[in-house]
């Protein structure tokens, strides 16, 4: 039986007001329920408003996309109940103390009272946080990154988002992530990934897509890609070798 | 209900561990309703406690130009001069030395 895609995009296009430039050109693309999809491109390519159309934050010029069945367009509510988005920027309140910013996000997502409280206790035990001790200002980009990651995935979404959750952090920090992200993509989380790593990619996606200039450029399987480019022997020759050396904006 | 409380609750957090935030949002406006009264209050001072100097010539002498001359005295603004009471024989205006004297 055919697997039908948690997110199916379809001729996906985003043009910026005041812009002439596609920012997303044209994309169709699939996702199935359970993988972990890395989307993969240098700056400017389009990672970060793709990611935000997903996640309902910005509206597409054209073309739609199917979340869960749920069309972009009209069920904005619905798809954001069962998506989790942890952005690349540290989203925290840094007058708050962990726990306090936790418990408020977890609200916004329908949690409360003792049951919010012990989700909050069990992902502070597993990473690691000092959920009451301190401001969330004096605590190290690497906890941070920690809780930031925590306020995204309280309500257990089905559909994760992660714009380059790894960034600035130390390799301990890195580690307990991605190992967290393998485990709750092992019980069934679809997992829709950024980054500029191109190691940590290769390890944690079971499929990618590179894109460029609003272009999906390549998708596949990581080692397919790489050995259907016989010059390439690892994931970083192949996305300089499709994207080129040019620096960008 | 639930998640406007939260959003209240984490204001309010917010608010009151910001105390450069709490300093702009009261004292400022004390400070600066302190330093209008002060100088209202002296502005105000100034008018009261310099006096106009007036002729009151009260040609009517009736109850209506009693009434206004009254008033005038009773006001701490004016340093009233009433002139007797009208003359008609003299047609010349009593005031005009007064007038040229300061008074207005």
């Amino acid at each position: 039986m055919a697997r039908h895609p948690i997110i199916k995009i379809s001729n996906l296009t985003k043009i910026y007001k005041n812009s002439s430039d596609r920012a997303i050109d044209d994309i169709s693309l699939s996702i199935y329920p359970g993988e972990n999809f890395g989307l993969l491109g240098p700056n400017g390519a389009g990672k970060t408003t793709a990611i935000s159309i997903l996640c309902t934050l910005l509206q597409p010029s054209s073309g739609d996309v199917l979340i869960d069945g749920l069309s972009l367009r009209t069920h904005g509510k619905e798809i954001k109940k069962i998506i989790g988005i942890v952005p690349q920027d540290i989203a925290l309140y840094l007058k708050l103390t962990p726990f306090e910013n936790l418990s408020f996000y977890g609200s916004l997502y329908g949690l409360k009272g003792q049951h919010l409280k012990d989700i909050i206790n069990d992902y502070c035990e597993k990473f690691g946080i000092a959920k009451n001790r301190h401001k969330t200002s004096e605590l190290s980009g690497g906890m941070r990154r920690r809780i930031n990651l925590t306020a995204g995935i309280l309500h257990r979404p089905k559909i994760l988002f992660l714009d380059e959750p790894t960034v600035g952090i130390d390799v301990q920090s890195k580690k307990i992530i991605i190992d967290y992200l393998h485990e709750i993509n092992n019980n069934g989380t679809t997992i829709i990934y950024t980054s500029h790593y191109m190691e940590e990619a290769e390890n944690l996606c079971s499929r990618i897509g590179i894109i460029d200039k609003g272009k999906i450029i390549a998708k596949g399987e990581p080692h397919q890609l790489i050995e259907n480019n016989k010059d390439c022997i690892n994931l970083e020759d192949l996305f300089l070798k499709l994207t080129g050396r040019a620096l960008r904006d | 209900m639930y998640k406007y409380l939260s959003i209240v609750r984490k204001d309010f957090l917010l608010l009151i561990r910001d105390r450069a935030g709490l300093a702009i949002l009261f004292i400022m406006p004390a400070a600066l309703v302190f330093i209008m009264t002060l100088m209202q209050d002296s502005s105000f001072r100034a008018v009261e406690e310099s006096r106009i100097s007036m002729v009151f010539v009260d040609y009517d002498n009736d109850i209506i130009g009693h009434a206004i001359g009254a008033g005038l005295t009773e006001s701490r603004f004016f340093d009233v001069h009433k002139l007797p009471e009208k003359d008609p024989s003299k047609k010349k205006p009593r005031a005009r030395p007064l007038q040229q004297a300061g008074f207005r």
